[in-house]
């Protein structure tokens, strides 16, 4: 019955139509069916649709199913071709029931969807490695925003301490000439005092005690030496910035004097740390290293700075320290910066070189600060960035003296 | 959080499709959230299954990492690997890990022939997650 209605559909469909037993056995096939599974031209009535299964655990699930007398559809399973290439078919029974009830077999399609599924797979593979391109993208962009951002404020420094610097020079330059001459004109006084005559010298030493002369000498010498000392300090402010920014040698890695940079990174970053700790420097003899400075700066700079803010947020009692010390091993430079605050919570201690990992309140932190840091160190500069807790946070960068050493000396560093 | 996990989880029982949630555990201060698949992913509760579990991912909360157990899995078709990547994708969004625990035979060979195992993160056992 079924074979004369739909004839035309049984023999030429691209689809399995079968009939078999509760157990599995084919009792009638459609051409279709013999095309996938039967070898020389033979038909496979009569075999068993669970010896075509390419996974042998996966026919005892489908004989339960078929064993319950319920219909199934769209069951999918891996089917062994005649040509031993496996296919990812779909299967959907209908069960077939005898006078009393009782289910006798089944009839049912088989679909080969190996195509259909390879091509969706494809597809969702495609979307799984454009979230992950897109959050890369996302990532180096907020990177590239922090840097941008660093690297216009360190511009700015330089211009106003190229700025400064002119003016500066010829005030302090004017002011050593002042100096020179006050002193000519208080030599003067003085000379004059010797050969006044004795009634001028009472009228002279009137006027002397009016205008309170001594103290003014004393106190000139005061103005002048604390003047004298302002203007250092504001030249050494300078000259930090200039070598902060490292203006003039931004574009190449040359020669980098890190104790030196340590130094003019503390002046620049002062503000940070002088009402919180004080700093301790155990500055070793190290060699020049090549590197680019501007971007070691900046990992020095953010390094005093967390240590700084972590000493804050520990609220402690106890005097706040920073200690940072460097030191020579082999064919590398050694920086570690050390705290006594809080230290590192162990489930942060894998994600602090994380982007966007950050403890500190919106607004205060970007979350970038390390992930940038560990970049130059790690990336940029073939070296190491390691944190540990000890008695608070404790960072060590550690550099290679020569950049093209970097390669066969790694070995070492591991 | 966990009352809202539950809620989620309870939801996609209740409708009785062939998959069911059990909530195994929730531990590291939330941060690891294990769930355990029970019954057969397919074709037609798969859509179902990826709802509730993206409902967990889009919560946030602390969570940073969920496991799927699937040592009661019995079976899976294409649809709920598509599932399994669908989610994937979204907790890559989230900042969250997604792993796959306890992988059968079964569920393993169809992962290993739509070529997908190098994309998930497979762990022999939950004790994995302590090292």
């Amino acid at each position: 019955m079924r074979k004369m209605a739909y004839a035309n559909l049984f023999q030429n469909l691209p689809d399995m139509f079968f009939r078999c037993k509760e157990n599995g056995i084919l009792e009638e096939v459609n051409p279709t069916g013999n095309r996938f599974f039967a070898h020389d031209r033979k038909s496979i009535v009569g075999m068993n649709l669970l010896d075509f299964f390419a996974e042998k655990q996966n026919q005892s699930h489908f004989s339960k199913k078929l064993l319950s007398g319920n219909p199934l559809s769209d069951y999918e399973v891996y089917l062994r071709k005649r040509n031993e290439e496996n296919m990812l078919a779909q299967i959907s029974l209908i069960p077939l029931k005898s006078a009393n009830g009782t289910t006798c077999g089944y009839e049912g399609i088989l679909k080969d969807i190996t195509t259909k599924i390879e091509n969706e797979a494809q597809i969702w593979k495609t979307s799984i490695e454009l979230a992950e391109l897109n959050i890369r993208l996302k990532e180096a962009q907020a990177t590239l925003v922090e840097q941008e951002k660093m690297a216009s404020i360190g511009l700015l420094a330089a211009g106003i301490a190229h700025e400064i610097n002119n003016p500066v020079g010829y005030v302090k330059s004017n002011f050593l000439s002042l100096r020179k001459y006050l002193e000519s004109l208080l030599g003067l006084i003085h000379s004059i005092e010797h050969v006044l005559s004795a009634d001028c010298l009472d009228e002279f030493h009137k006027i002397e005690r009016n205008i309170e002369l001594n103290f003014i000498e004393e106190d000139v010498e005061m103005i002048f030496s604390e003047t004298a000392e302002g203007f250092d300090r504001i030249m050494g402010i300078i000259n930090s910035l200039k070598s902060f920014s490292r203006i003039e040698s931004e574009q190449t890695a040359g020669k980098f004097d890190l104790n030196e940079a340590i130094e003019s990174t503390l002046i620049v970053a002062r503000h940070e740390y002088k009402y919180i700790a004080k700093v301790e420097k155990v500055l070793s003899e190290i060699p020049l290293i090549e590197c680019n400075g501007g971007e070691i700066n900046q990992v020095l700079l953010n390094l005093i700075v967390n240590a700084a803010q972590a000493i804050k947020s520990g609220k402690s009692t106890k005097t706040g320290c920073i200690t940072i010390s460097t030191w020579q091993e082999n064919h590398f430079v050694f920086c570690r910066i050390s705290d006594n605050g809080p230290g590192i919570p162990a489930d942060h201690v894998n994600r602090i070189f994380d982007p966007f990992f950050t403890t500190k309140p919106v607004g205060q932190g970007t979350g970038l600060g390390l992930s940038i840091a560990y970049d130059v160190v790690v990336n940029k500069h073939h070296g190491r960035l390691i944190t540990q807790n000890a008695n608070g946070a404790q960072f060590t960068m550690i550099l290679p003296i020569h950049e093209h050493r970097d390669r066969e000396t790694q070995g070492n560093l591991q | 959080m966990e009352t809202r996990i539950m809620q989620i989880i309870e939801k996609l029982n209740s409708q009785e499709i062939g998959i069911t949630l059990v909530m195994i555990g929730h531990e590291l201060g939330e941060s690891i959230l294990v769930l355990g698949l029970k019954g057969e992913l397919e074709t037609a509760n798969s859509h179902s299954f990826f709802i509730s579990v993206r409902e967990i991912i889009d919560g946030g909360g602390f969570i940073e990492k969920i496991v799927l157990d699937l040592r009661d899995l019995n079976y899976v078709s294409s649809t709920g690997i598509g599932s399994f990547t669908q989610l994937l994708v979204q907790a890559k969004q989230n900042n969250i890990s997604l792993l796959l625990c306890s992988v059968g035979v079964k569920v393993r060979s169809v992962l290993d022939l739509l070529g997908f195992t190098s994309f998930f993160t497979i762990i022999e056992s939950l004790e994995q997650l302590k090292g």
